[in-house]
């Protein structure tokens, strides 16, 4: 019995405590709580895990772990503010196209369309390609890539609300109808949009990491998840093991996020029919 | 009924055209967007004085504007002409053409071992509700969903080539066919899985059990014609897998593909060869969807009033 409570309890809250350990592990990096993770010992190279350095070094000797942690607190600020970008991009933009409406919201959505129907690393490498390598140009290219997600989101939700009572009536008082939108459609959307986020954020992270991995993502010298890999991937023979961890510490990261993500999508789906049904 | 059949198709043919030329437009610019072109890369390494530079600028036609640009590598484009690669002093269609056979044998290698995984595992799932198979169409999806493809290609390689040394680290197929082959079955499988099910309670079903048709007789006549629908509709987002997928895959496999091509490209800022394989790779995507649709209003009936 109490074994049963136990194993319910992990597979209830592991998503979270994983994402704890990830968000304190970069909170403690960027405190300083870690080794350098920039200062290089050119006499402790491509080390296995060891007492010095707990993960073992990179190719110039930089303590692995301390250059993960860093990261993650990097890899998940950029992935976080590339979502941040595609939320704003692409429910803005539907949520303008949709009060419009017409032919403007048709001209939108087929771009829309179009934009999701690409691979994310195509259209990833092409807006990189053509803003060249940077955190900042990683963060917009990132963020354009899933602003579809958003969109489509906001407006099949706007057509739910749209004829919903309370709109309504807040129209029927007066209300112009972008005042309804914003003011009394996009706070009964932010469900749906928070969601998406969880949704949208590991792919964001995966998106950021192999673009880094390709050498066309952020700066050689920023280590994110996706850079660190791609440093070691050129030792993979010398140094596998610094190349497994990063690898299984970001895949692993990027599942947690996605079963919390499916979690809340079903709670959410579960909350809708119940509030169709009453 | 013809008419508007004939109408519809002549629309979806003219926005698919509209699409391939945003794209290749949109990419036209983006590239040329780069602050610094081929010539300054050459000045860079000491082989160009300035006169040199300007000059190889004019007889690239650097110093257009990007519409007449595109205009005219447009109208050489529809001829099968698609530039000379700066780097390697080659046509680009040449060496499109040779890449082209590895990255199709690759796409439709996983496509089978996709195809073939998703299907028996949404079969197996829905003939033995009891069994594990159920939890495993869970496990695909979400592997599917949450694994980057460039990981497991990382750990399969150290894995397989560098500890087990079964595999050559670069230029095999088994691992890439694999990896992009599990991500297309993770992607089929659930709603796969979910069509099976929901075809199983229908009346047919029950007619050829009483016609004495044994389960896997209903299964391979009844069941899987009725659910391929599902499939072909996914057929857009399952290419969309299988060209990202190969290119990352032949990033990581050091396979010679379109893929590969492009990105050394990219490193060597290859404009012709780039915006060749970047806009190839977005045209057989778009190109894929249209027919997509075109493939599942011809096998469904019920899709056609939608239209």
């Amino acid at each position: 019995m109490a074994r049963q409570i136990v194993s319910k309890t992990m597979s209830k809250y592991w998503p979270w405590t994983v994402l704890t350990i990830v968000v304190v592990a970069g909170l403690l990096s960027t405190f300083g709580f870690t080794q350098d993770p920039y200062a290089q010992d050119f006499m402790a190279r491509n080390q296995g895990p060891g007492a010095d350095h707990w993960l073992g070094t990179d190719q110039f000797g930089r303590d692995l772990l301390a250059r993960l942690m860093a990261g993650a607190w990097l890899t998940l600020g950029v992935s976080a503010s590339a979502t941040a970008v595609a939320l704003a991009a692409g429910a803005g933009i539907a949520l303008f196209a949709c009060r419009t409406g017409g032919l403007f919201r048709q001209t939108v959505f087929t771009v829309f369309d179009l934009l999701r129907t690409l691979p994310a690393i195509l259209v990833g490498l092409v807006i990189m390609t053509a803003m060249g390598a940077g955190t900042l140009t990683v963060i917009l290219a990132v963020g354009l890539t899933f602003a579809p997600l958003f969109a489509y989101i906001t407006s099949a939700t706007y057509d739910r609300e749209r004829v919903a009572g309370y709109a309504v009536a807040a129209r029927l008082m007066g209300g112009t109808s972008t005042w309804v939108a914003w003011r009394h459609m996009l706070p009964n959307m932010t469900g749906a949009l928070i969601t998406q986020i969880a949704i949208v954020l590991p792919r964001a992270i995966t998106t950021e990491s192999v673009l880094s991995f390709l050498g066309v993502g952020v700066a050689p010298d920023i280590p994110t998840w996706g850079r660190i890999i791609a440093a070691a991937s050129d030792y993979a023979e010398q140094a596998p093991w610094s190349l497994a961890t990063p690898v299984l510490i970001l895949a692993g990261t990027t599942l947690t996020l996605s079963v919390i993500g499916h979690r809340l999508r079903d709670t959410q789906r579960n909350g809708d029919t119940q509030g169709s049904l009453t | 009924m013809k008419r508007r059949v004939l109408t519809n198709s002549l629309w979806l043919w003219s926005k698919m055209m509209l699409s391939v030329l945003a794209i290749a437009f949109a990419v036209f610019y983006l590239i040329r967007a780069v602050p610094g072109d081929i010539t300054d890369l050459h000045a860079a390494t000491g082989d160009l004085t300035t006169s040199d530079q300007a000059r190889m600028r004019e007889e690239l036609g650097l110093n257009a504007s990007v519409i007449e640009q595109f205009a005219g590598w447009l109208s050489q484009a529809v001829r099968g002409d698609l530039g000379v690669s700066l780097r390697f002093q080659t046509p680009v269609t040449t060496m499109l053409l040779g890449a082209l056979p590895d990255t199709v044998m690759l796409a439709s290698a996983a496509l089978l071992v996709g195809l073939f995984v998703g299907g028996s595992i949404a079969l197996l799932a829905c003939a033995y509700p009891q069994g594990p198979f159920k939890r495993i169409v869970e496990a695909l999806n979400i592997w599917s969903i949450a694994m980057p493809t460039f990981c497991i290609g990382i750990i399969g390689v150290l894995t397989f080539s560098i500890w087990l040394q079964w595999l050559p680290i670069r230029g095999q197929l088994l691992l890439p066919v694999l990896i992009i082959g599990l991500d297309v079955a993770g992607q089929v499988v659930k709603p796969l899985y979910e069509e099976l099910m929901d075809v199983t309670r229908r009346g047919f079903v029950r007619t050829a059990q009483s016609k004495g048709l044994n389960g896997w007789q209903i299964a391979w006549r009844h069941l899987l014609p009725n659910s391929s629908a599902v499939v072909i509709s996914l057929i857009g987002v399952i290419f969309g897998t299988l060209i990202g997928g190969a290119l990352t895959m032949e990033v990581i496999f050091g396979l010679n593909g379109v893929g590969g091509l492009t990105f050394t490209a990219i490193q060597g800022r290859d404009y012709p060869l780039v915006q060749a394989g970047l806009i190839w790779m977005a045209a057989a995507v778009i190109l894929v969807n249209a027919l997509a649709k075109v493939l599942s209003v011809a096998i469904d009936p019920r899709l056609r009033s939608a239209e």
